[in-house]
């Protein structure tokens, strides 16, 4: 609207058909000109400014200096035909993990979406696009997130989405409801896949490809599923073929009738670049399997006696942290390239958080009979009846252990839960994979609890945070030990006990905190720094 | 002789017209201003984003080059051979190091500051992270190959005071390999309870000419009876063609009479191999009746109780507004031998304001394995505004009620919850 507005007032300022006889401005229109060019600084201020930046200012703890040049996005790019944007494999990240404050994440349906409606408000045309890979894990938890990812698909208005190994894990009645959900008005799905197909390759429940309609001409676009991940395809009713040879009759189609060929080939990055060089067709090829962030420049592929040159070998990132678009233009150059970081310049958007609190809503729900949390026994018990493996929580510990006691309940592991039931905007307490790390007696890897652990806020009240059990495993018996007196008193056990329950630096190091403190959750985790924060060398 | 109110330099007060000459230059200024602004940078910034990625760093602490030296003084120039290293093949577990070299080919001193790391990195040879013109540091980086990913990738950023290279990005590439593999990593079971299916996992060893699977077992047991486990090695022709030394395929067949609902076991494979004696392969899936139903986006959760013959089953539509028109399809699926010739007809709507449209079956897959049924149903923009059909305590639920001709599936409800919102 803006560079309309421009252009029209050029227009009236540099008019060659006009031949009015020249005379110089009267004084009223000095005035007025003085005026404007004295106001003028004040609008470029508004543009030039440099956006607020995220965290504390740069004065709190950082030198001067100025920061590092930031890459900017979208710099210097026209308004384009058209803009692709590319995601993908974002494998059960469906927004960041706070633990570690969000601004040290990137990624998120909430940013993603944020993303797009940006480039629509430039007024974009804009056209969504994902590889696929939308969960990791299995069972109720990874179906329910399946769904609401592809509900946020269908919100955001994805017009073409590949599958994933992991999505292809889940039973074939998921699947149905996901196709079936993300069908456009003609009750096609939008999923594509040129070599999958759900009871059968022609089934019709999944098109091989779409030709989309678009201001920069016809797109078409197929998805496959490369070799290595095929062979991970256990479900009988999932029907694969060789990619290669699904593609040797949809990419000619594709070339014949669009301006524009985009492959979304859930592959690893070699299998990619080869069908990349073999199916000269496309001229966007998209992969799996790339760098965790995708490289700042797009790889090319040789393509000869092809006017618009090579064909394009696009990542996505890990977790779908990041976003690559293609800007699509008559002139040359036909594209541009831009990653996208999905960090925390980018808003939560409102549709999305409201998803994300209907998928607590769901997973409340269900509770944890529903999500078929079958209760581990913890490695030190021989089974679930055996009484070293129960849970004492952490104030029964500090009946003896004060000062350690003391230490802890001054620690963020202390309120550890109280921050799930805080987090907006819903809390998380019945997510088990928040509770894993934020509650007492759960295998914060596995996701799962021990037969003993935590259970809820009113059922087991005494393991909320993350208690001093979870590192020194449950305590029950070293506690019944440590209380028995007179015959029941019996030292060999007692000290049994003891010992199970030390743990020395080097083994906490290397076992125990970063089954939590992870790239993932604790990105900036050290041990040296993190370690005087909670030791407690002191026995009471 | 004239009043003085009649000069216009004498005026005391300006008049409307001045005023409105004046707000309409200072409009117009801060106009020019801004399209001028606008139009040196072509786009608009997106809302809410800073410059670019990278500087915010733990506790949100904005982490900083180190300062440039002053315009016209000796310049550091950061040389780095090799920016990206391709390590090959680890295994998962290991821990991989290897060491770049960035040298200042410059005349002034070439400062480095370690930014944000995927993985563990030292800084090394430097006297207070500076290099004097012709020194060189090396950089380390030590990691571990964890997780599933095939590809394993490890970045450092390193911030300098050369003003043409801020910021240096080294990476370290390379593949994760096993030396006793196997696929699929899961099996998914999808079948009827009716029906029995026979499911592959296929071991590859690449350092052992004699694999062997020396016990089995299933945990938990309890569906144990069904489940048949035999291991056949894989041909002598493919094992060549894979390149491998020995290969097993595991064959899992799941019998009849597994009971409907959620199946969940993994199963323990003892092997031969020292390095990886124990294998546990999860086995998921749904076991099912004959009839399923597959509601868009949604799930369809069975309620309990009914008749044998009977499907009765609950799908959450949630709040929407009233005044549009909102449709979702449910995909009814029909196996084992019924499925073909089923015929299902339509017996009640209630509430009766509802649409639904019940589609023609159709044969899907090879030899037309499952047929589909497709229903329609939709809350007509029409339909009363504050209708609350959200189940107890607020209101009632709505119902569907079909018939069919299939012995499991006589009678099939569908109970949709929704509340319209005014």
């Amino acid at each position: 609207m803006g560079k309309h507005r421009m252009s029209q007032m050029r227009r009236y300022t540099v008019n060659p058909n006009t031949h009015a006889p020249f005379r110089w401005p009267d004084c009223r229109a000095w005035g007025t000109l003085l005026v404007v060019v004295l106001c003028a600084p004040l609008g470029c201020g508004y543009f030039s400014s440099d956006p607020p930046k995220t965290g504390k200012p740069a004065g709190q703890g950082a030198p001067s200096t100025a920061a590092i040049p930031r890459e900017k996005i979208f710099e210097d790019w026209p308004t384009p035909k058209l803009a692709l944007v590319f995601t993908g494999e974002q494998v059960g990240y469906i927004e960041p993990c706070g633990c570690a404050g969000l601004e040290n994440q990137k990624g998120g349906l909430a940013r993603r979406h944020t993303l797009l409606e940006d480039l629509q408000g430039r007024d974009w045309p804009v056209i969504p696009l994902e590889l696929g890979g939308q969960i990791r894990r299995y069972g109720p938890q990874a179906e329910i997130k399946f769904q609401i990812a592809v509900e946020a698909l269908r919100t955001m208005q994805y017009q073409a989405v590949g599958l994933g190994p992991g999505d292809l894990r889940l039973p074939t009645g998921e699947l149905v409801s996901a196709v079936v959900n993300l069908a456009d008005q003609q009750q096609q799905s939008r999923f594509v896949a040129a070599n999958v197909g759900i009871y059968d390759l022609d089934s019709g429940l999944m098109p091989k490809y779409r030709i989309l309609e678009t201001p920069a001409g016809k797109i078409g676009v197929t998805a496959i599923l490369g070799e290595e991940f095929r062979a991970e395809v256990s479900n009988e009713e999932i029907v694969t073929a060789p990619a290669a040879e699904a593609l040797k009759e949809i990419a000619p189609l594709l070339r014949e009738q669009c301006q524009w060929c985009i492959l979304l080939s859930h592959a690893t990055r070699e299998e990619s670049r080869t069908l990349a060089s073999e199916f000269p067709q496309f001229d966007f090829v998209v992969t799996a399997q790339g760098a965790p962030e995708p490289p700042a420049e797009a790889v090319r592929v040789a393509r000869a006696d092809n006017p618009r040159g090579d064909t394009l070998l696009l990542e996505v990132g890990h977790k779908g942290s990041h976003a690559a678009v293609i800007g699509l233009y008559d002139d040359a150059p036909a594209w541009r390239y831009q990653r996208v970081p999905l960090d925390s310049r980018f808003k939560d958007s409102e549709a999305m958080l409201q998803l994300m609190v209907a998928y607590q809503d769901q997973l409340r729900g269900e509770g944890f009979e529903g999500l078929q949390l079958r209760p581990l026994v913890h490695p030190i018990a021989d089974d679930a009846e055996d009484p070293r493996g129960r849970f004492v929580g952490a104030k029964k510990c500090g009946e003896c252990h004060k000062k350690a006691y003391e230490k802890w309940a001054a620690s963020p592991h202390h309120h550890a839960t109280d921050t799930l039931l805080n987090v907006k905007p819903t809390p998380r307490h019945f997510d088990p994979e928040c509770l894993s790390c934020h509650v007492t007696g759960w295998d914060a890897q596995a996701y799962l609890p021990y037969v003993g652990g935590y259970e809820g806020l009113d059922e087991t009240p005494h393991l909320m945070g993350n208690g001093c059990e979870n590192c020194h495993g449950p305590g029950a018996s070293h506690a019944e030990a440590e209380e028995a007196r007179g015959a029941r008193r019996n030292l060999a056990l007692l000290e049994q006990f003891r010992s199970e329950m030390r743990r020395t630096r080097a083994t906490i190091e290397e076992q125990t905190c970063t089954k939590c403190h992870d790239l993932d959750n604790s990105p900036q985790f050290d041990f040296s720094t993190y370690w005087p924060k909670i030791a407690h060398p002191w026995k009471d | 002789m004239e009043p003085l109110k009649s000069h216009p330099l004498a005026r005391r007060k300006p008049s409307m017209k001045i005023w409105t000459v004046v707000a309409a230059s200072l409009a117009g200024g801060v106009m020019v201003g801004v399209s001028s602004a606008y139009w040196q940078y072509q786009q608009p910034p997106i809302e809410g984003l800073s410059e670019d990625e990278s500087v915010v760093q733990d506790d949100g602490r904005l982490l900083v080059p180190p300062p440039l030296a002053p315009a016209g003084s000796p310049q550091p120039v950061a040389s780095v051979p090799e920016d990206i290293y391709n390590f090959g093949e680890m295994r998962r577990g290991e821990t991989g190091g290897h060491e770049f070299v960035i040298t200042n080919k410059g005349r002034g001193d070439l400062e480095l500051k370690l930014g944000s790391t995927s993985c563990k990195c030292t800084l090394s040879g430097l006297d207070n992270d500076r290099l004097a013109p012709g020194e060189s540091a090396n950089v380390r980086l030590t990691w571990e190959v964890k997780g599933k990913e095939r590809a394993f990738e490890q970045s450092a950023k390193i911030m300098t005071n050369d003003p043409q290279r801020r910021l240096i990005v080294l990476r370290v590439r390379g593949q994760v390999v096993n030396p006793l593999q196997y696929q699929p990593e899961q099996l998914t079971f999808s079948q009827s309870s009716r029906e029995a299916k026979t499911y592959e996992v296929t071991l590859y060893a690449k350092e052992l000419d004699d694999l062997q699977i020396t016990q089995s077992e299933l945990e938990p047991d309890n569906s144990a009876e069904f489940i048949e486990i035999a291991v056949e090695p894989l041909s002598v022709a493919q094992q060549k063609f894979l390149g491998i030394r020995s290969a097993l395929v595991v064959k899992v067949t799941a019998k009849p009479g597994l009971p409907a609902g959620q199946f969940e076991q993994t199963m323990t494979l003892h092997t031969n191999d020292p390095e990886t004696p124990i294998l546990r392969v999860p086995i998921r899936g749904t076991i099912t009746g004959d009839v399923t139903l597959h509601p868009a986006g949604g799930r369809w959760k069975r309620v309990p109780g009914g008749a044998d013959d009977e499907l009765i089953g609950q799908w959450n539509w949630g709040e929407f507004r009233s005044g549009k028109a909102v449709s979702r399809r449910l995909m009814m699926h029909v196996r084992g031998p019924h499925r073909e010739g089923i015929t299902a007809r339509l017996v009640s709507i209630s509430p009766d304001f509802l649409e639904v449209t019940l589609g023609e079956p159709k044969p899907l897959g090879q030899q037309g394995s499952v047929t589909q049924i497709p229903l329609e149903i939709t809350v007509p923009a029409d339909a009363p505004s504050s209708a609350n059909f959200g189940g107890p305590p607020q209101g009632e639920v709505s119902r569907i009620v079909l018939e069919t001709d299939h012995p499991q599936a006589k009678r099939i409800e569908v109970q949709i919850q929704f509340v319209l919102i005014p």
